[in-house]
């Protein structure tokens, strides 16, 4: 009888082994495979660091799975997701990118909103594609929507569609429709309400005005003769902040 | 080395050939079926008429469906020289066969049709529907394997330059592409950005530091071999922000904003036919563009065949659409709504679809005319003096038509649908239509009375004493021929229903039509030829639908119930089981087997003049079954259908159906193997009326005009019998190889089609075909070349007709100055040989007699079968050369010379030649 326990307990122990063994390897391999990305760098605005790569952001530049991006106090950037879902970051904000994608109808995606605010424009979810936003203190669950998130402050706002924002903490969960707002407080319940429409244009004003003033880098040339009097030119880029 | 162009000259192929004698008196159509098609993808069909006319063509139709539909959908064809090509989206939906036949009609009222069979509704050609295959091993995928999203630009949009920025991303299984020996490779304006781009093997995106103001192209190819295939081809605009407001490229020119993409056509052609000269210029235009989310696109035809006495020549349309809540149609339109009301007819008119936003409501609606008005033509009246005993007692007075002069009403038609849709789970719709001729649209002559009020022109050669005579006998005047103008109200209810992940889709279609054969008379009130009272709630109901439908005496049907009290009948109205039609499927997608249930229902005076093909009084169940075996390469279809006719019990005996069909498909994925189809076909017809005729001999009795059964052992007079077998056997096989360094491609098929007549000694029918082309692609020289030989048996009327066919033709097309020029000849004979006897009525010596009358193959005064013999050759040369001179500017040249020879008789030969010049101007 004791034999049998044991021999019961061995396998158990293999099976899960195996299983643990076969997991890590799977994500070890897609992490150092990341042949597909989750989403690119539509626009920016210096600086903005990508990680684990730490290196600096460029338009078009691809994310992958567990890679994080990280805006400083004047960066901006805009990103897009292979569902054409858009997360607009603002300064000094950190998100990490996770998720998976099998095809057009299966693309899963996971923000990890670690600090700053990102503004929200997903689009309308196809059965099979998911979209969820992460922060210290919540889970967003997104049904084709635009929406704004402050890390800092656990404020949750709804400009179209519908949310589902899921305190991590009690697992209590809200739904938030157009106009709404949630905000998970220090004892970890949910507080929403109703947003006006001044309040909304004030929340989006910054991202406006972010976008706008993303551009690529400007160009100075300058000029030189040479010791043969031939002139040359040399382009210099830089950003404007 | 110049790159071999590997578009062949459309396989011409003789499979069913008649002879044009002196190329005006019967034409059959040259196709050769596809082995199998695609679905999803598009699919071009080509049918040639040899030697037929470009200006007998009054419209040709692909009519097509996927296997078990209702109806057929119909697809104008492009007639270009003697060849009509139709390219077809194949459907996504729908069961595993694609049928479909074709249809030209020509000006002098006649049809030729492919196949040429009496049925064609119920025979069509039927094509097995395969999934996309590889068009390489499968390191490298097709197409149809790879979705893509394009991320940026938008396609059609403009954006700044600064702003500028390239990103799509492609789906598709890791294992069904080789990206290490055929990669992808991402072009901006035709110049290879692969290397300057972010590149992997999902996601490509490029930022390019500097670029134009202007319109650019981006594409992505996938490599193969020396070849490449599109994956995605898209258009964006760079605006410059600081150009004037005028220019192409500002970003808020409106002009700029809409810039389209199109191209014009200018068509010279002369021809001389039988010795007649016939010269034809016609002008097209076609364009379409975007911005965002709005699409447009017209068309427009000008030609100068343009005639009052034909429907319009002439074509224009424009399509608007607005991202996925508006379409709208205008001009020469083919609206569908269902299969029960219009489905693909062509209409000068408006159709409009819009989505209600953030409701799950449609709605659409359309209006317009399905034919204009054309004018009666009318001869002068004619007196007649009616003799007897060699005196005049009566005169009687005629009317007929100048030549083509029998004229048309306009024919108005409106309808609409609502429709409920949630996502692809859920659709159900509601529809209406009503087409009606217009009565006061031309001036018809009935009496003479209409001559003296309208037309007192054609009273010109009467004497006074005629005009007299038909003053005061208006009705003596009689006229043949006139048109009469119809009716038709169609309410409808379709649904789709797609449940467990469209694993189980029900589908149906339920339907009621009310048709008028002649709505001259308007509606029926109490003075009517039926001597009928109308109750008052009848008279109000027929008046309150004359806004629908006129209902008189002239229905199809009458929707009444005759009641008769005392001395008066009244007329109550009812719906007649013979208006309505229905049909209902329930599909099941498990264990890799697609099935399918149908039931249908259709009465017999079910009718809709939006959609032609639909076949009436029948019912019956239709199970299929669909699954792929050998690693999905085998496509096995197998169909059973029992259907039956007489609903409502109109006639003498019910006809009952069975048919038994099945497919056998190998489709392999890799090019290097043919594929292979195999399809089987029985069919009984049976009315269970036994063959019975006392008063012929017994041999003679399965000729007998007349048939009897026998009740208390007298013979009474009865129904014809039906019973017959029909087998069918159709074979394929398509092969690409390589020999002596070329790349051929070769396709043969044969078919079979026996009818055998078990009670009618005259039914037999039997057609044999065979066929073979080859397609060769030089490697060295951008050359193909094209052979493709057929031979065509058919006999009818149990072998007392016969035709034998054979034809061959030779092609070639040669690609020189990089591809910019572009010659092509060919060559084709036909032989033909035709042996026609008719078949009469035998009065058995007793001409006042008929029940002994028999039929027997007509003979002469000395016993000989009379056989009508013609045999002829058909020789058809043609040549042409296209030259694009610039990426806008292209012209072509086509000769087409044409000889029949007579070689029994004294008919001298024709030669007929077409000369066509085509300028095209591509924006």
């Amino acid at each position: 009888m004791m034999h049998l326990k044991k021999l019961q307990n061995t396998v158990v122990l293999a099976l899960a082994g195996i299983l643990s063994l076969g997991w890590v390897s799977a994500e070890v391999y897609n992490y150092l495979n990341p042949d597909r990305p989750l989403a690119y760098v539509r626009r920016f605005r210096p600086d903005v660091r990508l990680l684990p790569k730490n290196i600096m952001a460029d338009r078009g530049e691809p994310l992958f799975n567990g890679d994080t991006l990280r805006t400083d106090n004047r960066g901006y950037a805009a990103v897009q997701f292979m569902d054409k879902s858009y997360a607009k970051v603002k300064p000094k904000s950190e998100l990490i990118v996770r998720g998976d994608v099998k095809n057009t109808n299966s693309i899963t995606t996971n923000i990890v909103l670690k600090g700053g605010e990102i503004l929200l424009e997903i689009t309308e979810r196809r059965a099979g594609n998911e979209f969820e936003v992460t922060t210290s203190t919540a889970v967003a669950s997104v049904k084709g929507t635009k929406f704004g998130v402050q890390e800092n402050s656990s404020y949750f706002w709804v400009e179209e569609g519908l949310v589902d924002l899921q305190s991590r903490a009690t697992g209590n969960t809200v739904q938030l429709a157009a106009m709404m707002f949630g905000q998970i407080n220090a004892d970890n319940t949910i507080t929403t309400g109703e947003i006006t429409r001044e309040q909304l244009l004030q929340l989006n004003e910054d991202y406006e005005s972010l976008n706008k003033s993303v551009t690529d880098p400007k160009i100075i040339k300058f000029r030189f003769r040479d010791k043969d009097g031939e002139w040359r030119e040399i382009e210099l880029k830089y950003y404007e902040n | 080395m110049q790159k071999i162009f590997t578009v062949s000259l459309a396989a011409v192929l003789a499979v069913l050939t008649t002879i044009p004698v002196f190329a005006q008196i019967s034409y059959t159509v040259q196709h050769q079926p596809p082995t199998a098609v695609e679905r999803g993808e598009p699919q071009t069909f080509d049918f040639t008429v040899p030697g037929i006319r470009v200006d007998e063509v009054e419209e040709a139709f692909l009519y097509y469906r996927m296997g078990g539909d209702f109806s057929y959908r119909q697809e104008r064809a492009e007639l270009n020289q003697d060849r009509f090509s139709v390219e077809i989206d194949i459907p996504e939906r729908g069961a595993g066969l694609f049928e479909y036949y074709f249809v030209v009609d020509l000006f002098d009222g006649r049809q030729i049709t492919y196949p040429d069979n009496y049925a064609l509704t119920e025979e069509p050609v039927r094509v097995e529907v395969v999934e996309p295959r590889d068009k390489k091993p499968p390191a490298q995928a097709t197409v149809g394997q790879i979705e893509y999203t394009i991320l940026s630009p938008e396609p059609g949009t403009g954006l700044p330059e600064d702003d500028a920025l390239i990103a799509l991303t492609l789906f598709y299984e890791e294992e069904s592409i080789d990206t290490t020996n055929y990669p992808f490779m991402l072009l901006l304006d035709d110049q290879d950005i692969t290397d300057q781009a972010k590149a992997g093997n999902y996601f490509f995106s490029y930022a390019p530091e500097t670029i134009q103001p202007g319109n650019h192209r981006v594409t992505l190819l996938l490599k193969q071999g020396e070849g490449q295939k599109e994956i995605v081809s898209w258009e964006f605009t760079v605006f410059d922000p600081d150009a004037p407001a005028d220019s192409p490229v500002a970003p808020d020119n409106p002009l700029y904003r809409w810039i389209p993409q199109g191209r014009a056509e200018l068509t010279v052609r002369n021809q001389v036919i039988a010795g007649e000269t016939n010269d034809v210029i016609r002008g097209n235009i076609q364009f379409s563009g975007s911005r965002g989310n709005v699409r447009y696109s017209g068309y427009g035809l000008l030609s100068t065949q343009e005639s009052s006495r034909l429907q319009p020549q002439n074509r224009y349309n424009a399509e608007f659409f607005v991202g996925d809540w508006l379409e709208l149609e205008a001009g020469h339109v083919y609206p569908t709504m269902n299969s029960m009301t219009i489905s693909g007819r062509r209409i000068l008119g408006v159709n409009a679809l819009t989505y209600i936003p953030n409701t799950p409501l449609n709605v659409q609606l359309m209006f317009g005319q399905m034919s204009r008005s054309i004018t009666n033509r009318y001869t002068n009246i004619q007196p007649e003096v009616q003799m007897f005993g060699g005196d005049p007692v009566d005169t009687t007075y005629t009317i007929g038509f100048r030549e083509d002069g029998a004229g048309t009403y306009k024919r108005k038609i409106a309808g609409g649908r609502i429709g409920f849709e949630k996502g692809r789970d859920i659709d159900v719709g509601l529809s209406f239509l009503r087409i009606q001729d217009d009565t006061t649209s031309i001036s018809v002559v009935s009496d003479f009375n209409d001559v003296l009020s309208g037309q007192p022109q054609l009273a010109d050669g009467l004497n006074q004493q005629h005009i007299d005579n038909l003053t005061n006998n208006p009705e003596k005047l009689t006229v043949d021929g006139n048109p009469v103008p119809k009716g038709n109200f169609i309410t409808s209810l379709d649904y789709a229903l797609n449940l467990k992940d469209e694993r189980i889709q029900i589908r149906g279609e339920g339907g009621m039509s009310l048709f008028n054969e002649n709505i001259t008379g308007g509606i029926l009130t109490n003075d009517n030829d039926l001597g009928v009272v109308l109750p008052e709630s009848t008279a109000n109901l027929i008046d309150w639908l004359s806004w629908l439908v006129i209902i008189n005496e002239n229905m199809n049907v009458l929707p009444f119930r005759f009641e008769v009290e005392g001395d008066t009948t009244f007329a109550r109205t009812i719906i007649p089981p013979g208006i309505l039609a229905t049909q209902n499927s329930v599909n099941l997608n498990y264990f890799d087997h697609n099935a399918q249930i149908q039931y249908r229902w259709v009465g017999p005076n079910y009718v809709s003049l939006g959609n032609s093909t639909i076949r009436r009084d029948v019912r019956g169940f239709t199970l299929t079954d669909r699954f792929r075996v050998l690693d999905n390469r085998l496509y096995i279809n197998i169909t059973l259908e029992r259907l039956r006719d007489n609903l409502t019990n109109n006639r003498e005996s019910t006809t009952g159906t069975f048919t038994y069909r099945s497919n056998f498909s190998w489709y392999p994925v890799r090019e290097s193997l043919p594929r292979v189809s195999l399809g089987l076909m029985y069919r009984k017809r049976d009315n269970d009326i036994s063959l019975t005729n006392p008063f012929v001999a017994p041999e003679l009795e399965d000729a007998a005009v007349q048939n009897y059964e026998i009740i208390d052992g007298t013979p009474s007079l009865t129904a014809s019998p039906r019973f017959n077998n029909t087998y069918q056997i159709h074979t394929s096989l398509s092969k690409e190889f390589e020999l002596l360094d070329l790349d051929h491609e070769a396709t043969f098929n044969f078919s079979h089609l026996g009818t055998r007549d078990r009670v009618f000694a005259f039914g037999d029918t039997r057609n044999n075909n065979l066929g073979f082309s080859i397609t060769s692609y030089l490697d060295n020289i951008p050359l193909n070349t094209n052979l493709s030989v057929s031979y065509n048996s058919t006999e009818t009327l149990s072998g007392n007709s016969e035709s034998d066919i054979f034809g061959i033709n030779l092609g070639g097309s040669l690609f020189l100055l990089d591809e910019k020029l572009n010659l092509n000849a060919n060559l084709a004979f036909t032989r033909n040989n035709f042996e026609s006897g008719n078949i009469v009525i035998n009065e058995n010596g007793t001409p006042n007699d008929t029940s002994d009358d028999f039929f027997a193959p007509e003979t002469d005064g000395s016993g000989n079968r009379v056989i009508t013999r013609t045999q002829s050759n058909l020789y058809i040369l043609r040549g042409g050369a296209r030259y694009n001179i610039t990426n806008h500017h292209s012209v072509i040249l086509d000769l087409n010379f044409t000889n029949v020879r007579e070689r029994l008789g004294d008919i001298d030969p024709s030669n007929d030649r077409i000369l066509l010049a085509r300028y095209i101007y591509r924006l």
